[in-house]
């Protein structure tokens, strides 16, 4: 809201110069968020919350700076010359939806003379942001920002009928406004009718058929009280919001309908040369049933922890317009009927707080005394300590933490998915990147990749703790994943060359952040399809104490593609809640072996179509609860050792006995009955 | 015989002081100490000695051998630099080798630094779900339906029943169903907005809802909660000033200023030259709020506060697009 300061001490004298003002009332709740000079005044702009419409006048703000400063407030003169006539023309005035419109005014005004706007108030406006019109358009408009009261002017022998009605829409109607536009009405919308047709849509916009014009002699003038929310509605629906619709659906005081009229009519007689004529219409509600609000000192320190004198609080309610009857420590209070905000005793310690200053109320500091240890101190929950102990371990083997939107276009989520229907659409979405809620991390992740590879950033190992959103059974799931990607070139330095990231890199990562909390808990991997995942690649379901945790693989060619990615890029979803009830089985000691263990060595050469795992389990499975330790420590391919189709392996097998030492020949046995287990699964034994 | 070690203890000390490298004690060694050496010679004299005296100058030699040899090691220990060089081919400049990190990312070091201060306040961290209804968002916040206050919190809907939170203060309403006062939390989490993204505005963004409720909390003690917290975050000479304001779910409401962390409250560009940078709303817990959880406004008094994760980091570490943050450059992150 802007205002004018030159306007105001036409009804607050202020003493403070521009600045002091504005911080005064900055910490008054009237947040000043810009001071112009303009014409030897100042223009203030101000931000009015929604919860006080008293201000958005100046005589509401001059009110508040009167409060907030300890200076006199008075108001303009309002009581309008008398009428000359009587009831010579015909008005009829009729509220049908009495819900829509809660009071009517109507005032016929005669021998108007449209014309020039005195000079001062032009300027005013104009100073203001406001086009000067015609003489009483402009007063409307002046009586809007002086006292809050939006008004209508309408040329009364446009009027069919000589009557009003106030009413809903009908289905099909139609309005030319007066902004030349053809508006088709809803059913919802508030209109003025004559007897024929919708002249306005109530508190929003006027019609142009009864628009004053230079030749209008009699004109019609509205204040009124219409419901906000129906002129909010409307004004939502049409994508109009107008000085008129602004105030009325904050809600305008009832007692101001008349005060509105009748400003307006003072200054037709003065500006205008009307003359009231009559008749005078005024139908609906007068005011609100008055609340009285209790309240003491102690209410006042329990809520904002100081209390002013009874003295000081009096004159600070009254100050803002309340009728005060105090008994000792105890008031009782009748808020102002423009203050429809002031409902209970918080809101009355709220206008105390604002006006003492709240930088007057002390800093302290909450003394806990001595409670039963109940539901107030309680742990912070594991999974969130696990999941920040899980970002840190991730981050310590090289891997950077990101952040993505939770919303992704169509587009998107079908270079992933073939299906593109399970997804969540949001139903309001002001972009397309804003279509769908993720179903998986690994969308965003790719996308970050490709940010990075696009700006010659080509190594990206990151992560994301976050949600993904599924429905499930007509029932919104959220569930927390993380997300691992890795591509582009691994950790490496002038020693230790550096090769790219490759699924073992991933398969490594994921099972130390396992090991690291949990060593003895095993990763067993199942082939898995997975819609965005090579289904030539490696494609796995992690699996951790017999249950799936998640997946893990290398992008699909299809995906890489699309973002133009060069590369292998391998990625991980796991589900943070199964991997955390995973990791967090709690630990148990075991002795220490009190007798010395006994390595042996195995290189083999066998078809590929073995896997490692199987091997590893048939060395377990024939060596039995001796064998501690089966571990590979090398793979090699040399054609000249190693025919087309085979690979070599070669592993260490630790052998333990828990209550004497082992003997020789006692592991010699077992390692030749290991080896011949391996040579009947096809494995030519190289050495031993 | 007594006379010829003195001799000899005084020449071999001064040709060991006098020595420059450790080549030529190396050779001062052999000469003194060595097969041939002199010393070597007396003991072989010793058998011409008298059998009484034998014991006391075999003492003495030994002695006057370990002297020297210690000499020469004390010498070569002062030529010391020299001697590690010599022998050492690598370049001990090269760099070190470690294992390279990632990072945290900012968002979330913030959010888990303002977590950390709260634990230490008493408070206890709680998430709540993003995906709410009318009620949790607005209803149970005392926002009513059709007013213009709703238009702040404008929302994305998924259906007629359900949307994504505008706030996290629909986790107050969570846990005030649930438990009863006395409590103390700290709500961090996503929030979404149907807004158009630029440098200042982003669609989703991170807030951080923080709630108290007791018999005996005051006003006052909300400043004095919220000193703590902005001097922990923003360093020990923040100032801080509360400015009436209007919240649905709380009354009486402020908006928490801080000193301009830039210029110090002088006025800079980043605090449009007011000196003061707004951080914070907060307030007394609204009594509609304490009716719609089933809490007896008239024994317990509360206040919540809430901020915004994305501003605050972008003030702490003078960060001027919003956006950055959901970009994911590794060149930013990186920085952090």
């Amino acid at each position: 809201m802007k205002v004018s300061l030159e306007w105001l001490k036409e009804f607050v004298q202020i003493r403070l110069p521009v600045e002091k003002l504005s911080e005064r009332l900055t910490m008054g709740g009237l947040e000043v968020t810009k001071t112009e000079k303009k014409e030897g005044d100042t223009i203030l702009e101000i931000e009015i919350t929604p919860n006080r419409p008293d201000l958005l006048s100046h005589i509401g703000i001059a009110r508040d700076i009167a409060a907030l400063t300890g200076m006199r407030f008075k108001l303009p003169s309002h009581h309008p010359l008398r009428a000359h006539t009587r009831n010579t023309l015909p008005l009829r005035i009729s509220i049908q939806d009495k819900k829509g419109c809660l009071r009517y005014i109507g005032k016929l005004f005669s021998q108007i003379e449209i014309g020039e706007t005195p000079a001062w108030m032009k300027e005013r406006l104009e100073r203001l942001g406001f086009r000067s019109v015609n003489n009483v358009v402009d007063i409307t408009n002046y009586i809007l920002l002086e006292e809050g009261q939006p008004l209508h002017a309408f040329d009364y022998d446009r009027i069919e009928g000589g009557a009003l009605i106030i009413r809903s829409a009908r289905r099909g109607e139609t309005l030319l406004t007066i902004d030349g536009v053809q508006r088709v009405l809803h059913t919802e919308d508030l209109v003025i009718a004559d007897a024929e047709k919708p002249v306005a849509l109530a508190g929003v916009l006027g019609g142009k058929a009864t628009e004053l014009g230079p030749a209008t002699k009699r004109v019609l003038l509205e204040s009124a009280y219409f419901d906000p929310i129906r002129i909010r509605r409307t004004s939502k629906r049409l994508g109009i919001t107008t000085e008129s619709s602004y105030r009325f659906e904050r809600g305008v005081s009832l007692e101001g309908v008349r005060r509105g009229a009748d400003r307006a009519s003072l200054l037709f007689q003065k500006w205008a040369k009307g003359e009231w004529t009559g008749p005078f219409k005024d139908l609906g509600k007068k005011s609100f049933p008055t609340k009285r609000i209790s309240i003491s000192l102690q209410d006042l320190d329990r809520t904002l922890g100081i209390s002013p004198s009874v003295s000081k609080t009096r004159a600070f309610l009254e100050a803002l317009g309340c009728r005060v009857n105090a008994r000792g420590r105890f008031f009782r209070i009748t808020p102002p009927s423009f203050r429809r905000d002031l409902k209970e005793s918080v809101d009355v310690a709220e206008e105390i707080g604002r006006v003492l200053g709240y930088d007057h109320i002390p800093v302290t500091v909450p003394l806990r005394k001595r409670t039963s240890l109940g539901k107030d101190i309680q742990p912070v929950g594991v999974e969130r300590v696990t999941t920040e102990q899980i970002k840190d371990f991730l981050v310590s083997q090289g891997l950077f933490e990101v952040v993505t939107y939770s919303l992704l276009s169509r587009a998107l989520l079908k270079v992933f998915f073939s299906d593109d229907t399970f997804a969540i659409p949001v139903r309001n979405p002001i972009s397309l990147e804003q279509e769908l809620m993720r179903p998986s991390l690994i969308l965003r992740l790719a996308e970050v990749a490709a940010h990075n590879h696009h700006r010659r950033v080509e190594k990206v190992p990151i992560f994301e703790v976050g949600p993904v959103y599924e429905k499930d059974g007509g029932l919104y799931q959220e569930r927390k994943k993380l997300g691992i990607l890795l591509s582009g070139e691994g950790p490496g330095n002038w020693r230790t060359k550096p090769s790219s990231y490759d699924f073992f890199d991933l398969k490594g990562r994921c099972e130390a952040l396992v090991k690291s909390f949990d060593a003895s808990l095993e990763c067993v991997y199942q082939k898995k399809m997975v819609p965005f995942l090579s289904p030539q690649g490696p494609s796995m379901a992690l699996v951790l104490g017999g249950r799936e945790v998640g997946i893990l693989g290398e992008l699909a060619p299809s995906v890489t593609h699309f973002f133009d990615l060069k590369g292998k890029i391998v990625v991980a979803e796991l589900d943070l809640s199964e991997l955390i009830r995973a990791i967090s089985s709690s630990k148990k000691y075991a002795p220490l072996p009190k007798y010395p263990s006994v390595r042996r060595d195995i290189s083999l050469i066998i078809g590929k179509e073995t896997s490692s795992e199987e091997l590893i389990r048939a060395i377990r499975e024939e060596g039995g609860e001796w064998v501690r330790e089966v571990s590979l420590f090398d793979t090699y391919s040399d054609p000249r050792v190693v025919p087309a189709g085979s690979r070599g392996l070669s592993y260490r097998i630790e052998f333990l006995h828990p209550d004497r030492t082992l003997t020789d020949e006692e592991v010699n046995e077992k390692y030749q009955a290991i080896l011949e287990t391996l040579k009947r699964r096809g494995a030519k034994i190289r050495s031993n | 015989m007594k006379e010829t070690l003195a001799a000899l203890e005084a020449s071999a000390f001064s040709e060991i002081e006098q020595a420059t490298t450790s080549k030529l004690l190396e050779g001062l060694r052999i000469k003194f100490l060595g097969r041939h050496s002199p010393l070597a010679a007396i003991l072989k004299e010793m058998a011409t000695l008298p059998p009484e005296e034998r014991p006391l100058m075999g003492q003495r030699t030994n002695i006057l051998k370990e002297k020297i040899r210690s000499k020469i090691d004390e010498k070569l220990k002062a030529l010391g630099g020299k001697h590690g060089g010599e022998s050492s081919s690598e370049d001990l400049m090269l760099p070190g080798l470690f294992v390279e990190t990632g990072r945290r990312h900012p968002l979330s070091q913030v959010i888990h630094e303002i977590c950390d201060i709260f634990l230490t306040l008493g408070f206890r961290i709680v998430e709540g779900p993003e995906i709410e209804t009318e009620y949790y968002n607005f209803d149970a916040l005392n926002i009513p339906k059709s007013h213009p206050s709703r238009d702040t919190f404008d929302t994305f809907y998924l259906d007629d029943r359900w949307l994504l939170r505008s706030q996290t203060s629909t986790v107050q309403i969570r846990v005030m169903e649930k438990e009863k006062p006395p409590l103390r939390i700290v709500a961090p989490g996503r929030v979404f907005r149907p807004d158009a993204v630029d440098a200042s505005h982003s669609f989703m963004f991170h807030q951080i809802e923080g709630l108290w409720v007791d018999k005996d909390v005051r006003f006052s003690d909300l400043k004095g909660i919220l000193t703590l917290f902005t001097r922990r975050f923003f360093g020990p000479k923040t100032k801080i000033r509360f400015r009436p304001h209007f919240f649905p779910f709380t009354e009486p409401s402020a908006e928490v200023d801080i000193s301009c962390i830039l210029c110090d409250g002088t006025g800079c560009r980043v605090c449009s030259q007011k000196g003061w940078l707004e951080v914070l709303g907060a307030g007394m817990v609204h009594p509609n709020v304490f009716r719609a959880v089933g809490v007896d406004s008239r024994r317990f008094r509360g206040f919540a506060f809430g901020m915004g994760v994305e501003r605050l980091t972008m003030l702490k570490f003078g960060i001027d697009d919003i956006r950055l943050f959901f970009e994911n450059d590794l060149r930013f992150l990186k920085q952090f």
